[in-house]
């Protein structure tokens, strides 16, 4: 078995490909019952597969895809309709192959669950069907039922059946007998080989009338297989037609070993480095100024974009299409709509988008949540659709396309929308806001409360799923890997889930900050705001001072008391120039970090700069401290530790976030589900507020860093180009001009950091105790806000968009 | 005198003759299977981990490759060299991955009979004993054979919890 071990894995990897598609003919088979061409690709991949499950000698996996390959030949042959028994039962079938597979795998064995049933079931649909259409014929045949006494074992034992050679093939010149199907898939017969079996496995071989045979000879075709070995030596009943599945594609690809690719980017990322070293070498005023070589300028020129060209091209080779989990929904879907007896067509666009392959079984179970929530409680029953004047059919759509550096996914169903009444009540009633917040907050807002964790509206919960329940799993899983998850629903119209998912999880944005001598990154995606740390008594605007609490150091942060986490003495690392530790706190900066159960603050000595990182893996010994996420190598060759925000909450005993406070704590819950504004003054000293969910971060730009490109005005950050939108140009058309040798630009989130807004000054955030009133909604305007008593317009900053993807955003918007 | 053989699978008697590569460390010779070292320099500063075990000294840049630097001195139970020094790398990979054991010197590369290999005495005064899969003396005095796995496994030990084995 050894020398077969690299054959058998190639044959789970075919075949786990293979079980894919079959998934998906079937289901498009149902719609198209008489496509024929699908049925002989469903035929020949079933076949493929017993085939070398014969030739590795694995007996239950040959006896259950013989049976289906039976079932699959009458069909093919007209002698049975598909229905809902014959889909059902290859459907199961698809399901027992991939466990035995799967089992294969881990055991390199079949292991012992029993499918005789299904090989039973399977041969019973293809025979009785048959048998009826004889009675219907009028042809008077003699039904067998395979006698209980008769253990389905006669399949397994027939691999023990001699060689064929000894029989004479003279019975085989009478095909009338042999076509009886009542007599050949007779498990009686299967037992009793020799008579029945070999003559047939002749006659086809010899190429005789192979279309009256087929059935026959694919019902035997196990235990031949058996005995012969290589299935290159069996006969095939099918004409081998080549799959007319993209050959193309086929030709031009070639498998890779994922360790290999692997070191490619790993190798490629050294260059960058290098080529980095190469450049400053040059750059340096020290050789500018000897400036001997002039060629040598030119040609790091060069190895500067054919490195940049390569570091594009190997990261690409990580990249698989989001087929791989999109494939798995039409299955899904259509069985799911068979037990909540519904009718769903499932329409997908953009399959061949393509993420980085680490991603691609992150997001796998997220997705599939949501495809099921939408089948089980978005898409109504037919009764109640035709009742609401809509086609019986609900429809579900599944979309992925590149935006933004960010790949999207989008899950529409054309449902019953989320009751956003109920979930109103539903957030009073679990105390999450008073019903006075919650009458003043907007739809969009409430939806956001299906995110928590338990929520959920459902009037029933289903064995399949309950609206709510799980949703704050999708969420979490999307934000750990740095996505996030929005939800836009109509009642009675339908629900829109979108999925945003960064490109790869190799490349993080991330915080780079110091302690003691060290550097450490901390994951952008778990900071929620910066704040510097009082020094002594002194100190304004954004500073924070460290309080005691029951021995343990907190701050008061918008009227909350947020746990802190002093990094140095966590880490036992010494203190360099000033003492930080919870006893003397002079200076730092607190980093508010935010994991799925804790909010805290980490008190670092400083913070270096914010910068896309390359996450490398660490050895297990390191992993097992808790404390490190992984390590990046940074531009100057130093290894800097990746911080694990919630591993780090664990080892400073941080208290858990609760899931619901009662209480004083209940105000805290209200403020989390307020809006926050942050509020700043524009070039012509207007004071405007941003939705602080829509503020990624802040970052101050030198005048001459802004570029003109198509027609935008421009700055160049961390690689990419962020669009410079004026406040001021957003609310009166005319932007103020920049006069400033410096500006400061509130980098969106909604927008994936690719716009910034250029605003004079910051002035605080505020959390305004009434909501947003939008009477003067306008172009630019959300609405406006109370700050100290005045009106204070808040900047919608989907209008901060380029113009040519305002129509996308307006879609956002609705 | 079993008492010291750790239970790994490897044995060092299996083969006829087997490659080493010898190095120093507190005075004393060591070796490794040496077809599990992929290559030997000079080390470049490496970054200490906080709260780690105290034998690794901390991450190495390789190529790229973020690579867990062992100090052998500790690892094996000695004091830490109190000089700063960077130390010889000796980079080898087990398990699909890499580490790097920083040793004192070089010494050779060596083939040993399987024969010529014995079992290792208990010795009292050598903590790091729980990585010694044999030993064999030659000309210059006695060689201790090192199991990579072994080393490995042993990273997270406290040297406390690695004298009571």
């Amino acid at each position: 078995m050894n020398d077969n071990e690299e054959f058998v894995r190639e044959f789970l990897v075919e075949s786990a490909e293979n079980l894919d598609q079959l998934d998906r003919d079937l289901v498009a088979l149902e719609e198209n019952p008489r496509d024929s061409q699908l049925l002989s690709s469903i035929f020949r991949t079933v076949h493929t597969i017993k085939g070398t499950s014969g030739f590795f000698g694995f007996a239950k996996l040959g006896a259950i895809t013989h049976s289906g390959e039976h079932l699959l030949g009458q069909l093919r042959d007209g002698k049975i309709e598909l229905d809902d028994d014959v889909t059902g039962a290859l459907l199961t079938l698809v399901d027992a192959v991939r466990s035995i597979l799967d089992r294969i795998e881990k055991t390199g064995a079949e292991g012992d669950e029993d499918f005789h049933d299904l090989s039973q079931s399977l041969s019973r649909i293809a025979d009785e069907a048959v048998a009826r259409r004889r009675d219907d014929g009028g042809v008077v045949v003699t039904r067998l039922t395979p006698p209980a006494s008769l253990p389905p074992v006669a399949v397994v034992a027939a691999a023990e059946i001699p060689p064929p050679v000894a029989v004479e093939p003279v019975v085989v010149a009478e095909p009338v007998v042999v076509a009886e199907p009542v007599v050949v898939a007779e498990p009686v017969v299967v037992a009793e080989p020799v008579v029945v079996a070999e003559p047939l496995q002749e006659k086809t071989a010899a190429g005789q009338a192979p279309g009256l045979f087929e059935p026959a000879a694919a019902a035997v075709a196990p235990t031949i297989k058996g005995e012969r070995g290589p299935p290159a030596t069996v006969p095939v009943p099918v004409p081998a037609v080549p799959r007319s599945k993209k050959p193309a594609v086929a030709e031009q690809t070639i498998r890779v070993d994922v360790g290999l690719l692997g070191s490619l980017v790993d190798l490629v990322g050294e260059l960058v480095l290098a080529r980095n070293q190469l450049e400053s070498t040059v750059r340096n005023p020290a050789a500018a100024a000897r400036d001997d070589h002039p060629e040598l300028l030119k040609v790091v020129h060069r190895i500067d974009s054919v490195t940049a060209s390569l570091q594009a091209a190997a990261m690409k080779t990580r990249m698989q299409s989001i087929e791989q989990v999109f494939s798995k929904f039409p299955r899904i879907v259509r069985d799911l709509a068979v037990t909540c007896g519904k009718e769903v067509t499932l329409e997908i666009d953009g399959a061949d988008t393509e993420l980085d392959r680490s991603l691609i079984e992150t997001i796998r179970d997220p997705l599939t949540h949501l495809v099921r929530n939408a089948v089980d409680h978005g898409i109504e029953t037919p009764g109640a659709r035709v009742a609401r004047g809509k086609p019986s059919a609900g429809r579900l759509f599944l979309r992925a396309y590149h935006e933004s550096g960010q790949v999207t996914v989008e899950i529409r169903d054309d449902g019953g929308g989320i009751p956003v009444t109920a979930v109103r009540q539903k957030a009073v009633a679990r105390g999450l806001v008073t019903a006075d917040q919650a009458a003043a907050l907007s739809d969009e807002r409430v939806l956001q409360f299906i995110f928590e964790p338990g929520f959920s509206t459902a009037a029933k919960v289903t064995d399949v799923s309950g609206r709510g329940v799980g949703m704050d799993v999708v969420r979490t899983n999307i934000e750990a890997i740095g996505g996030s998850v929005d939800i836009a629903s109509q009642p009675g119209a339908g629900t829109t889930v979108r999925v945003r998912i960064p490109l790869t999880l190799a490349i993080i944005p991330a915080l780079i900050v110091s302690c003691g001598r060290q550097r450490f990154a901390i994951p952008q995606a778990a900071v929620r705001e910066l704040i510097a740390l009082r020094s002594g008594g002194g100190g304004g605007g954004a500073t924070a001072a460290v309080e005691g609490l029951d021995g343990s150091p907190v701050m008061r942060l918008r009227g909350r008391l947020l746990p802190l986490v002093f990094l140095g003495p966590l880490l036992g690392i010494p203190a360099t120039a000033s003492p930080g530790g919870p006893d003397t706190p002079a200076g730092g900066t607190v980093v508010v970090l935010r994991s799925d159960d804790h909010e805290y603050g980490l008190v670092v000595d400083g913070v270096a700069v914010s910068e896309d990182i390359v996450v490398k893996p660490i050895v297990s010994a390191l992993v097992a401290l808790g404390l490190y996420a992984g390590a990046t190598v940074r531009g100057d060759g130093a290894v800097v530790l990746i911080l694990d925000p919630r591993g780090i909450a664990q080892a400073a005993h941080v208290p858990e976030r609760p899931a619901v406070v009662a209480g004083d704590g209940m105000a805290d819950a209200a403020e989390g589900a307020l809006a926050r504004y942050l509020v700043c003054e524009s070039g012509a000293g207007r004071v405007v507020a941003v939705p602080l969910e829509d503020v990624a971060r802040l970052e101050i730009f030198p005048r001459e860093r802004i570029q003109q490109a198509a027609g935008h005005a421009v700055v160049h950050r961390e690689g990419r180009l962020t669009a410079i939108a004026d406040v001021d140009a957003l609310l009166v058309g005319s932007a103020s001009p920049l006069d400033a040798p410096s500006f400061t630009a509130v980098i969106l989130a909604a927008l994936h950091g690719d716009v910034g807004l250029r605003v004079k000054r910051i002035l605080e955030v505020v959390a305004p105790s009434s909501p947003l009133n939008c009477d003067l909604r306008s172009g630019g305007v959300l609405g406006t806000i109370a700050v100290a008593g005045r009106a204070t317009e808040v900047i919608d900053v989907r209008a901060a968009l380029p113009r040519g993807d305002s129509a996308a955003s307006r879609q956002v918007n609705a | 005198m079993t008492a010291a053989v750790p239970s790994q699978s490897s044995a060092p008697h299996a083969a006829a003759s087997r490659r080493f590569c010898t190095f120093v460390v507190a005075g004393r010779s060591f070796a490794v299977d040496a077809a599990a070292v992929t290559e030997v320099f000079r080390g470049p500063p490496t970054t200490p981990v906080p709260r780690a075990p105290e034998a690794i000294r901390g991450l190495l840049n390789l190529r790229g490759r973020i690579v867990p630097a062992i100090d052998m001195r500790r690892r094996l139970g000695f004091e830490a060299d109190q000089r700063v020094g960077d130390g010889i790398h000796v980079v080898l990979v087990s398990g699909g991955e890499a580490y790097s054991l920083i040793v004192d010197a070089l010494a050779d590369v060596a083939d040993i009979p399987a024969g010529a290999i014995e079992r290792p005495v208990a010795a009292s005064e050598m903590v790091g004993r729980d990585c010694v899969e044999g030993v064999y003396a030659a000309r210059d005095g006695l060689v201790h054979l090192l199991g990579v796995e072994a080393i490995i496994a042993g990273l997270g030990d406290t040297a406390a919890e690695r004298k009571m084995r």
